[in-house]
């Protein structure tokens, strides 16, 4: 909840009562209203916000089950011990989803060595149907990433959701097996704590960059 | 004759029986829940011009909110879940706030009123204990459609009314009222509108890029897969009231006027 600033937090929801204060009367919403625009993507990191993140529940307090490029199994906590960059995506998304790798490859390139070395990288798939551990394999191949710290994984649907719900990334099936999905990349540090994201695509990096860089 | 028009009525009822033998036959409806659908679902925002008309299975669902009373006997059986004992990550600082205490309603939780400030995480696990799970948003929409005696109430401006004065209604102070009051709509489910919102297993996705575009690369960006299309109806904002509340929420959020219900495939049987 620490970030919470950053969530896409609709004028209309607030005017209708229906926000967590609720106990306030809030004002009559009308018919005419529009809807709002949600607010620009936010800040992705306020450094002075670091020490809220150092107490930010861990994310590894959930063992939410995975199987990874190699087809082991294996639970989020996993990762623990280092610095991880997380994001969820579906391997069969021509468009989009290959600009998550891009936007992680580029915070990789601008990390000192050191902060290169220590970091770990996961992109997990909602699509566990199609996205089986030899198409997940066959996607870290193409698209050229360091084997030893990135990992390609799969959820079932209800881990994905818990996921999902953990990381703030929204996402639904469509019928014609696509999905439409929004795109973040999460920060935890060693101990699975939300340190930064990045929401959206092809944004500045530089925040997490300067995250991952202050870490060491 | 009078003794055959006396029996039409009956034999109606057989043909109707007969009708619904023939049809793929399901398991007997689970306790507390009533049958929903199949049906069209229209989302207000589209995810592409194929999906402007959405084909929902019939499923299961629960006629009534989850209570308090309801909610209580859960967390008895499944302690992680109590508010002294939950952990941050799955609920926030006001899960269950209005109760007395842990294991105690008091007098701002009334028994029989819909259990609210309960998370996504907590909802979910409750649904999974019953051997059920959260609606979809399609679900949950198709039902909500429906007025008292149709299955889709959205073309009568009075039903369409009540729902939007609900919607504008300040929160009220004090406990909400008692589940199953109001008349229960075409498909028998009570408080679809009126009382709470609704948490629904794939919230917050609904918002299409299409309708971001001038909201600059950010906000366009934060959402793919979808060629997008305009909103239909915009006349309907009692939906779009759901669209922007649900995508203001996150799954550890709780508030005093969201609660949830549980739903369960409808599977077919041999």
């Amino acid at each position: 909840m620490t970030y919470r600033y950053l969530i896409l937090l609709f004028a209309l929801a607030a005017t209708i009562g229906c926000t967590r204060h609720a106990s306030q009367p809030a004002p009559r919403a009308h018919a005419t209203v529009a809807l709002p625009l949600p607010v620009p993507t936010a800040d992705p990191l306020v450094l002075g916000q670091a020490a809220a993140a150092r107490s930010a529940p861990s994310l590894y307090e959930l063992p939410i089950p995975l199987v990874d490029e190699h087809g082991v199994a294996r639970t989020l906590d996993s990762f623990r011990g280092r610095p991880l960059l997380i994001s969820m995506f579906y391997g069969s998304c021509a468009a989009a989803c290959p600009l998550i790798t891009s936007d992680l490859k580029r915070i990789e390139q601008k990390l000192p060595a050191s902060a290169r070395a220590a970091v770990r990288i996961a992109m997990v798939s909602f699509d566990p149907a199609r996205d089986t551990p030899a198409v997940l394999a066959q996607l870290k191949r193409e698209r050229g990433v360091d084997s030893a710290r990135w990992t390609f994984a799969s959820a079932s649907d209800d881990a994905a959701r818990d996921l999902a719900g953990l990381l703030g990334i929204r996402y639904r099936r469509l019928d014609n097996g696509a999905y439409f999905h929004s795109s973040a990349i999460v920060l935890l540090d060693a101990e699975g704590r939300p340190q930064a994201r990045l929401d959206g695509l092809g944004n500045d990096v530089t925040p997490i960059v300067s995250a991952l860089t202050l870490r060491n | 004759m009078r003794f055959w028009s006396r029996l039409m009525p009956a034999a109606a009822v057989c043909v109707l029986t007969a009708a619904a033998g023939a049809a793929p036959r399901t398991a007997v409806a689970p306790p507390g829940m009533s049958r929903v659908g199949p049906g069209i679902y229209r989302p207000l925002y589209p995810a592409s011009a194929a999906e402007k008309e959405v084909p929902v299975k019939a499923f299961w669902l629960d006629e009534r909110l989850v209570t308090n009373r309801d909610y209580l006997t859960f967390v008895g059986k499944s302690p992680a879940w109590r508010r002294d004992q939950v952990k941050r990550l799955l609920a926030d600082e006001g899960y269950l706030a209005h109760w007395e205490s842990a294991k105690a309603l008091g007098s701002e939780a009334r028994p029989s009123s819909p259990v609210t400030r309960v998370s996504w995480f907590a909802a979910k696990a409750y649904c999974a204990e019953r051997g059920a799970r959260l609606p979809t948003e399609r679900e949950w929409e198709l039902a909500a459609l429906a007025g008292e005696t149709v299955a889709d109430g959205s073309g009568d401006p009075r039903w369409v009314g009540r729902i939007l004065a609900f919607y504008g209604e300040p929160a009220r102070r004090g406990a909400l009222g008692d589940v199953g009051r109001a008349k229960p709509n075409f498909w028998g489910i009570y408080d679809m509108h009126g009382l709470v919102w609704e948490w629904i297993s794939d919230f917050g996705a609904s918002l299409v890029a299409s309708d971001s575009r001038e909201k600059g690369d950010a906000e366009r960006n934060r959402f793919c897969g979808a060629s997008g299309a305009d909103a239909q109806n915009p006349s309907d904002y009692a939906a779009f009231m759901r669209v922007a509340y649900r995508s203001s929420l996150e799954a550890p959020y709780t508030t005093a006027r969201l609660g949830f219900r549980c739903a369960r495939d409808v599977e077919a049987a041999r």
